[in-house]
């Protein structure tokens, strides 16, 4: 392995190949490349197409669309590498859970409808619109209406934080067929749509607005207006939607945990680098303990953290094949796995910027930028705290705090 | 008529994670992982986009022990129809007339071919002298070196680099060439490519079973890094100053 870090989970031949393949492409996308990418605030288009043309963008699309139909497990280690090497995988995270999402629950005349070239890396699905100005974590708040007319769905609503609408050409939003207090259970009366994005810009049935933030990203803020979706775009039964989004959530957190991963691996690398090669008072920086440790300690976690996250992806890839997964279960792997992650990621990041004392504050050791774009972690797709909220309650059994 | 050719991979120690023992400057090969040969890899891109134009197969035929598969497995990926491999875990105790007679055994027991392609050396021992002997052993032409390929019926041909110059050289096949890594950047395998890979069959055979007589006439006694002294030279001055001092040294030096 080129991290100099050595590989602690057991792949596959064919793993390794892959791995091989995303190694490989990073090595012509440098550092330089994601940093310029960075003070331009540009999305990586050269890379994303690099990454269509070797299919890597189709992984999860079934054989019979064409696609490789692999897993949680591979999509995992294309994530993880990017990262590692430099790279930020983000564009690539959504499109991966959704498309895991849509093989799921997707009608068949829907799947032939878009999986055929999504497979071919001829459209991109990288958008999900969920969140809202006014329900922020509390999905079953979201406003948005869907109305059916005739053959089609008519949607109107406001969204907040949804990346790349202007990138991709799908997006799957979610909207409300009933509304909140209309139906029995809270969870219900949500239903996800897939929309073609390019055509309803080009209608003014979406505005799109980009909100600027502190690191490289692309998101926006959306009026939906009158918004018509044909009915066979509706991804699943109606109102039925929580529970696919549920099924989306799991795996984005499984997967956003293989990007800390690989930042937290990109964090150790340039540490123990740096502390080799950086001499002060005549000897290097990494023969201190107080340099030593700070770098073990967090690279221990970082073990344990893939350890679990990578069981995790295996489990998902295991029993969604068999039908059989255990949400219960499956909740308390992905959340975990993504709380564990994006600690040890963000204290790995720390570590560096310590390390690398006023050179941490430079551009050119990229050491702040990658901190910032795993910073998000710790808050998105869900915090820190509202892991272990449901891990008290779901898991513990400890009364609702929310 | 579909061209059949047979390219050379060989599985070494990656050289960039080889350890040194600071005190006796011996080079250890414990626990350091293998790789494909960096030049193969143009080797197979430049047999692939050959097979692109004319049609045919592509072939590898590995030396090595079971784990060269790992090597072999990424050549598939690449696009390699078949491969064979010649099976021995003592490939550092062969001299260079064992590899080459080990590997035309190889070729005795595969399908017909047109071209052997190899890279310009290997990136562990790059002693550069296989393609030159098989040649000779199998009674075939051999273009060496060569910086790009073309092919006119059944003639090769191609432009060799030299230190000053670049000749065009061409020959009949069926031939041995030997090409340097200039010649294309090899192709990153596709994720489809891939789990096709996996599908394929790796032939092997024993290497015992390549008559190979004779024991070897030179052997390898040990591997030691060899120490490099920087010369560690300081400019002093404005930037322009240095940057026409620094010139002027490396010129002296014959770098530029």
């Amino acid at each position: 392995m080129k991290s100099g870090l050595a590989e602690t989970k057991q792949l596959s031949e064919q793993q390794r190949l892959i791995v091989e393949s995303v190694e490989e492409l990073c090595s012509k996308f440098d550092d330089r490349y994601w940093r310029e990418l960075d003070s331009k605030g540009s999305y990586p288009e050269e890379f994303l197409k690099s990454i269509e043309r070797l299919g890597l963008a189709a992984l999860p699309v079934p054989e019979e669309y064409g696609g490789p139909s692999l897993g949680l497990r591979e999509a995992y280690l294309v994530l993880e590498n990017i990262n590692l090497n430099g790279g930020n995988s983000q564009p690539l995270h959504g499109q991966y859970y959704l498309l895991f999402n849509l093989t799921k629950f997707a009608s068949p005349t829907l799947k032939e409808k878009y999986l055929t070239r999504l497979a071919r890396g001829e459209m991109r699905l990288q958008s999900f619109a969920l969140t809202e100005p006014d329900a922020g974590s509390d999905t079953t708040r979201i406003s948005t209406s869907a109305k059916k007319k005739g053959g089609e769905y008519e949607i109107n609503g406001h969204k907040i934080f949804i990346s790349r609408v202007m990138q991709s050409d799908l997006m799957l939003i979610a909207a409300r067929t009933t509304p909140y207090e209309e139906v029995n259970k809270k969870t219900e009366g949500i239903s996800l749509f897939l929309v073609d994005l390019r055509d309803a810009i080009s209608k003014g049935q979406i505005e799109a607005k980009q909100i600027r933030t502190i690191f490289n990203s692309q998101t926006y803020e959306l009026y939906i207006r009158s918004l018509m979706i044909p009915e066979e775009n509706m991804v699943g039964e109606e109102g039925r939607g929580f529970r696919y989004l549920l099924d989306v959530l799991n795996p984005e957190r499984i997967l956003i945990s293989a990007e800390c991963i690989g930042d937290a691996k990109w964090f150790v690398n340039k540490c123990v680098n740096y502390a080799n090669s950086r001499v002060v008072f005549q000897r290097p920086i990494g023969v201190n303990q107080g340099v030593q440790f700070p770098i073990a300690s967090v690279y221990s976690e970082l073990v344990a953290a893939e350890a679990l996250s990578w069981q995790a992806a295996g489990y998902y890839d295991e029993y969604s094949r068999k039908g059989r997964i255990d949400e219960k279960l499956m909740g308390a792997y992905a959340n975990i796995s993504k709380y564990l992650a994006a600690e040890c990621s963000s204290k790995a990041a720390n570590v560096a910027m310590d390390i690398f004392g006023g050179y941490s504050m430079t551009r050119d050791t990229d050491v702040a930028r990658k901190m910032i774009e795993n910073r998000l972690y710790r808050v998105a797709p869900i915090s820190q705290n509202l892991v272990l909220g449901y891990l008290a309650h779901s898991v513990l059994g400890l009364p609702k705090s929310y | 008529m579909p061209l059949s050719i047979v390219v050379l991979v060989k599985h070494v120690y990656d050289e960039g994670q080889l350890k040194v023992d600071a005190a006796t400057g011996l080079v250890s090969l414990q626990g350091v992982p293998g790789k494909v040969s960096t030049f193969d890899r143009n080797a197979l891109e430049a047999a692939l986009r050959l097979k692109q134009k004319f049609g045919g197969t592509v072939t590898t035929l590995t030396l090595g022990s079971e784990e060269a598969n790992k090597s072999i497995r990424e050549a598939l990926a690449m696009g390699v129809d078949n491969a064979f491999l010649v099976r021995t875990d003592d490939l550092l105790k062969l001299d260079s007339r064992q590899v080459v007679e080990g590997l035309a055994g190889g070729l005795s027991k595969m399908p017909k071919w047109d071209i052997v392609m190899c890279a310009e050396g290997s990136t562990d021992v790059y002693s550069s002298v296989i393609p030159a002997m098989l040649a000779e052993k199998l009674d075939v032409p051999y273009l060496s070196y060569l910086r790009s390929i073309e092919l006119e019926g059944q003639t090769l041909k191609g432009d060799r680099s030299l230190e000053k110059r670049v000749v065009t050289v061409e020959c009949e096949l069926p031939a041995v060439v030997s090409v340097v890594s200039e010649i294309y950047e090899p192709r990153i395998p596709t994720l489809l490519q891939i789990m096709a890979a996996m599908k394929k069959q790796i032939t092997t055979f024993d290497f015992r079973d390549m008559n190979v007589e004779g024991e070897a006439r030179y052997s390898l006694e040990g591997m030691f890094a060899k120490a490099v002294d920087r010369k560690k030279v300081m400019f002093e001055g404005s930037p322009s100053e240095v940057a026409s001092k620094l010139v002027d040294s490396m010129a002296k030096e014959g770098l530029i």
